[in-house]
């Protein structure tokens, strides 16, 4: 009798996961199918789940100008210049906040955690000036140069390092050598993973970023994919009725974004959960 | 002289200890330090960013913010939209997580399939739920009819656009919330939740008496967390409704975003991020005091 009670709610909990499942994953079946209808298709009511013959040709229509390659390099080389230096300089400022001892310390410590929490928002007015005054507007080093500093990878690092056992540093200073070395010989591949997880974050929170490249990028070539993307639907979409065309940009931005996640699912989620400033 | 060994730095750790945090330092003031304090003085002065004099006008720029009706009517939605984002987000985690940790099989499928839209951008994201939006042809519509409920215009009525945006926002985030509950929740002792059996307790009173306060820090974080985020939120917002209709969709930062960069009232603007940063502040001195009330820490 219990044993029953048991399967029975274990089915129940099965078929509730799947359910909510299928309800997250939908608007991404949905862009597929829709990424291969025709026009009528698309319109039709009730809507056709799939369509009689798939329409590749809205993959040529939205690519075949080849700007949204062009948006994606932009996206992608950027985001990982971008990745490598908050990468370096979060891990020097972690280990120097963890394994050096100099003047000055505990304040810099309550200066970024004060920072923290203010909204990087509200600096996009002043930030924009001093770059215009740095003649860095319209350029991708400008969005590079006034994003490359993460507080969140500053304070995950630190955790990480922190876990590390200070003896394996002393014996090493022991034998002679400088806290460059220490860091990258010794420390840092004790924390390989706390950098893998921090590096597909750094690089999909970079490709994926809109609303600053937004305000410092004019030229459409320089476009971010985000950028792309938004112009295309608000000149194709809302008036060109091009659906389409939009449902496939989209599949070409987000399928390689998927792949990347099932790839590094493993650091991104655990790493999340394990490391991060929770246990603070 | 007995801690001088203690106090005393080496002057070549001082300088260790300045080339490492200088490569993030410099970036962090020149572009967000500075700027915080810089918004902060351009917020007192009527400046358009062109003209190269700045006036000074003292607190016109806050005692007009406060006399607009629009912007009372910015606050609310930004109030409307931080809690109807963080609630059902931590919410729906939260039951999502427990489901997770009492299947049996499975559960790496699910987590893989629920935590995904996170990792995506939100503008392609938004796109495909503009046309998910469509009242004609959308499926949303279609899918309500099926069961009997009435359809929407969803994004195009200031009803409901607001909704839209907070089913995508939710959307987006339930799987972050979740993944830090099934942490949460693994670590809960199996050994208080059969004492508890044998007490007589249901499913529910476990949940309710013994897994909720035990993971009320992870609680705790992820609401700080979501409320910080969602003061920040933009991306959706420009794509399904560029704050409209009618400004039914305009918050703090939307509106701080059309001061700033699209009518050029540079002073106005800075005057909206001062509001934004001390909203910020307020609301997590508020939940880190309640935390001490509610945030059981073993």
């Amino acid at each position: 009798m219990k044993k029953k009670k048991i399967t029975l709610r274990s089915a129940a909990t099965q078929i509730l996961l799947a359910l909510v499942s299928f309800i997250i994953a939908f608007p991404f079946l949905w862009m597929f199918t829709n990424s291969i209808k025709t026009k009528d298709e698309i319109w039709q009511i009730p809507p056709q789940v799939l369509p009689a013959v798939p329409q590749w040709v809205n993959y040529s229509d939205a690519l075949s100008d080849g700007r949204f390659f062009g948006y994606m390099w932009n996206s992608a080389y950027t985001a990982i210049i971008f990745t490598v230096i908050v990468l370096v300089n979060s891990a020097m400022f972690a280990y120097a906040l963890t394994n050096v001892r100099f003047r000055g310390k505990k304040f810099l410590f309550l200066l970024i955690m004060v920072t923290y929490i203010m909204p990087a928002t509200t600096t996009y007015v002043p930030a924009y000036v001093i770059l215009s005054r740095m003649g860095l507007i319209n350029s991708h080093a400008g969005y590079i140069i006034s994003s490359c500093a993460s507080i969140f990878n500053i304070f995950f690092l630190k955790t990480t390092f922190q876990q590390i056992s200070p003896s394996i540093m002393e014996a090493a200073r022991v034998d002679g050598a400088n806290h460059w070395t220490i860091l990258w010989k010794i420390v840092a591949p004790m924390s390989t993973s706390s950098f893998m997880t921090l590096g597909l974050l750094s690089f999909l929170g970079g490709y994926n970023s809109y609303l600053w490249p937004s305000l410092l990028i004019r030229s459409k070539e320089k476009f971010l994919v985000s950028m792309g993307l938004q112009s295309f639907f608000s000149t194709d979409g809302a008036y060109g009725m091009k659906w389409g065309a939009i449902m496939a940009a989209c599949c070409v931005i987000i399928f390689p974004l998927l792949i990347l996640f099932l790839i590094g699912q493993r650091w991104i989620i655990n790493g999340i959960t394990n490391d991060a400033a929770v246990k603070e | 002289m007995k801690d001088k060994t203690k106090l005393k730095y080496s002057h070549k750790e001082n300088l260790t200890g300045f080339l490492f945090v200088l490569p993030a330092l410099l970036p962090l003031v020149v572009f967000w330090i500075v700027p915080v304090l810089f918004s902060g003085a351009l917020s007192f002065t009527s400046w358009d960013m062109m003209s190269p004099t700045i006036e000074f006008v003292g607190i016109d720029n806050f005692t007009s913010l406060l006399r607009e009706k629009n912007f009372h009517k910015v606050l609310w939605n930004t109030l409307v939209f931080a809690v109807g984002s963080t609630i059902p987000t931590i919410l729906l985690g939260m039951l999502i997580a427990l489901a997770m940790n009492s299947a049996r099989r499975g559960v790496g499928l699910y987590r893989t399939v629920i935590f995904a839209p996170y990792i995506t951008p939100m503008v392609a994201v938004s796109v495909v739920w503009s046309w998910i939006f469509e009242p004609r042809v959308g499926i949303l519509n279609f899918v309500l009819e099926l069961f009997g409920l009435p359809g929407s215009e969803w994004t195009k009525s200031t009803d409901t656009a607001m909704l839209s945006v907070l089913i995508v926002t939710v959307w987006k985030g339930i799987g972050w919330t979740m993944i830090f509950y099934m942490e949460a929740i693994r670590k809960v002792p199996q050994s208080l939740l059969e004492s508890a059996v044998i007490d007589g307790a249901n499913g529910f009173q476990k949940f309710i008496k013994i897994t909720v306060p035990l993971i009320s820090p992870t609680t705790f974080f992820l609401v700080i967390m979501s409320t910080i985020s969602s003061l920040q939120a933009y991306d959706q917002i420009q794509v399904l409704t560029q704050g409209g209709p009618a400004g039914a969709t305009r918050t703090l930062l939307y509106y701080y975003y059309l001061e700033g960069f699209r009518n050029f009232n540079t002073g106005k603007a800075s005057a909206v991020a001062i509001v934004l940063v001390v909203i910020t502040v307020v609301l997590s001195a508020v939940e880190t005091l309640a935390s001490k009330k509610l945030v059981h820490y073993n």
